[in-house]
């Protein structure tokens, strides 16, 4: 998954720097300033060439994003494969692909680098555990808090370290209904929350589409007052979200949000084809392509290859990252 | 179960002991030839998560939640009842449990056998990739819930929906069953099955069973997860 990932500034991340050694901010500063007002804006120019499966980045962009990232007193972040080399304990998230093979040992287990656990709101339950992640999904009607709670601190214990727990959560409800739903995410011993926007799963005409559309920092406004009162400052909030334009994921951050991730946005700007697979909704074949990974569809997917030749990606990011820087610099 | 026990087993009790200190212990003992017992527990949680150990184990008392999680190599008795989540993600070895156990039990296992002479939760067996599980009693709803592969032997009664979503695996029951899910289908009894539970109670120490057994199977042709 690509995102647009924010890290607070006072985190010295020179990951140029940091390819062999691991920054020298410990998890703890990382999670207690993740919050910070002030961000670092930081974008992976070799993922998003990768992406764009371009040679080189276009220079305009390049120059455009070396302006952004010294406005944002920031710097460069690595690949995906350099992220990969260094620990999730000193990022606030990383985002990756689970192998869906792979399966619980205890090696695996003990070099974990985060532990996921997604609720899903359908009839399922997966456990999954790579080298990398380990992902737990959970129907939300059959497990219990004090369950779940308990789940991740055992979890915790397993890894015989201190590692970062999150859950990911389907918000396919209002934020008055998120609420009632999830108020008990402050009683888990959480680093981060990442809000999944299942559109696609919503009739075309349901009335949680539209509110969507335009609100998803209503409801990180909700999630972060909940931590704030519970005293949880510290746990980060991602959004995953086919965000409309780079001013919306700003001001979802502005909200309380911690990072986001533009699969979505990207997404919906994809060439298809294929009308059948494409079809009549923006949304629904962002989050399709989104759930596949952009990556994998680019590799697997034939009329994708389109993107470098047809499709100006390296435009949108552009004026992606510069609606948000927008939104941020007044913040 | 076999009997490597030392002749004079470590004994602690659990009385005033934290789950911290008991699970230290524990850590300590992986490696000694000495067989252990803890006596006395008092519903800690968490007890035992990824241990592993060469000789023989054994808890008196009443286990909570999430206790022996991701085990390797243990025979292990637990003589009382358990919480939910027992001997989740077992790696190998074998557990025999004397009392109840809750919701979840077995839960992801990979490996191993574990043995309940009492009854058990509901969705025992959740997630089950390759371990067996007997329970000598009845279970509740859910059993074999996403179940992948492995054996579930229930000598009592099985709640309501049977083996919901599950991928792979089978499961026996001696009792009645309350309903089952559309992913299991209920098979006849075939000669590798009789073989298979007889090497499975033969190792578990169980001489009594029920007269007859009902099979059932996934009905996915893919069971690869």
């Amino acid at each position: 998954m690509h995102t647009l990932e924010l890290i607070p500034r006072n985190i010295d991340t020179d990951w140029k720097a940091s390819k062999e050694t691991p920054p020298k901010n410990s998890k703890r500063q990382v999670n207690s300033s993740i919050v910070a007002p002030g961000f670092r804006f930081i974008l992976s120019l070799q993922r998003l060439r990768r992406l764009l499966q371009l040679e080189s980045l276009p220079p305009e962009l390049a120059s455009r994003l070396a302006l952004m990232t010294k406005r944002f007193k920031g710097g460069l972040l690595a690949t995906s494969s350099e992220i990969s080399s260094v620990p999730i304990r000193d990022l606030p998230l990383r985002i990756e692909p689970i192998s869906s093979h792979a399966m619980p040992s205890c090696d695996a287990i003990e070099s974990a680098d985060a532990i996921e656990v997604q609720l899903n709101q359908k009839n399922s339950v997966r456990d999954r555990i790579s080298l990398e992640a380990l992902k737990i999904d959970w129907p939300i009607d059959t497990v219990s808090i004090e369950q779940l709670g308990k789940k991740l601190q055992m979890l915790q214990r397993l890894a015989k370290s201190t590692i970062p727990v999150g859950v990911s959560l389907p918000i396919s409800v209002t934020p008055a209904m998120v609420i009632d739903a999830f108020g008990w995410l402050t009683e888990l011993p959480l680093n981060f929350v990442n809000l999944r926007m299942p559109l696609a799963c919503l009739a075309p005409d349901h009335f949680a589409r539209s509110h969507f559309q335009t609100q998803p920092q209503a409801i990180v406004a909700v999630l972060r007052e909940w931590f704030d009162k519970a005293n949880k400052p510290q746990v980060a909030i991602g959004v995953d979200y086919p965000w409309v334009d780079g001013y919306q994921a700003g001001a979802t951050c502005a909200a309380g949000a911690s990072f986001v991730s533009i699969d979505g946005y990207l997404a919906q700007r994809a060439p298809s084809t294929k009308p059948s697979t494409r079809g009549s909704d923006p949304l629904t074949l962002g989050l399709a392509i989104a759930g596949k990974s952009v990556e994998s569809m680019i590799e697997q997917s034939s009329h994708l290859t389109r993107l470098q030749s047809e499709w100006d990606l390296a435009g949108d990011l552009e004026l992606f990252a510069l609606q948000f820087a927008s939104v941020m610099d007044f913040s | 179960m076999s009997s490597s026990a030392s002749q004079n087993p470590t004994v602690v009790d659990a009385t005033q002991l934290s789950v911290e200190e008991i699970n230290q212990r524990l850590a300590n003992e992986e490696n000694s030839s000495k067989a252990f017992e803890i006596h006395n527990c008092q519903k800690h949680d968490w007890l035992g998560t990824g241990v592993a150990s060469n000789v023989p184990w054994s808890f008196q008392g009443r286990l909570g939640d999430y206790c022996l999680c991701a085990a390797s190599n243990l025979e292990c008795k637990v003589d009382g009842d358990v919480g939910h989540g027992f001997a989740e993600m077992m790696q190998s070895g074998m557990i025999e449990l004397k009392g109840n156990a809750g919701d979840a039990l077995l839960g992801f296992g990979k490996s191993g056998l574990v043995v309940v002479h009492g009854d058990a939760g509901q969705r025992a067996g959740v997630g089950l990739a390759g371990g067996e599980l007997i329970v000598k009693g009845s279970v509740g709803s859910q059993a074999g819930f996403e179940m992948r592969a492995g054996t579930i032997i229930i000598f009592g009664s099985a709640g309501a929906l049977l083996g919901l979503g599950a991928r792979g695996g089978t499961i026996y029951v001696g009792g009645e069953v309350e309903s089952i899910s559309a992913n299991l289908e209920e098979d006849r009894i075939r000669e590798a099955d009789r073989l298979r539970l007889s090497l499975l109670l033969l190792k578990a120490g169980i001489e009594k069973k029920p007269a007859s057994w009902k099979v059932f199977r996934s009905t996915a042709t893919d069971t690869k997860h």
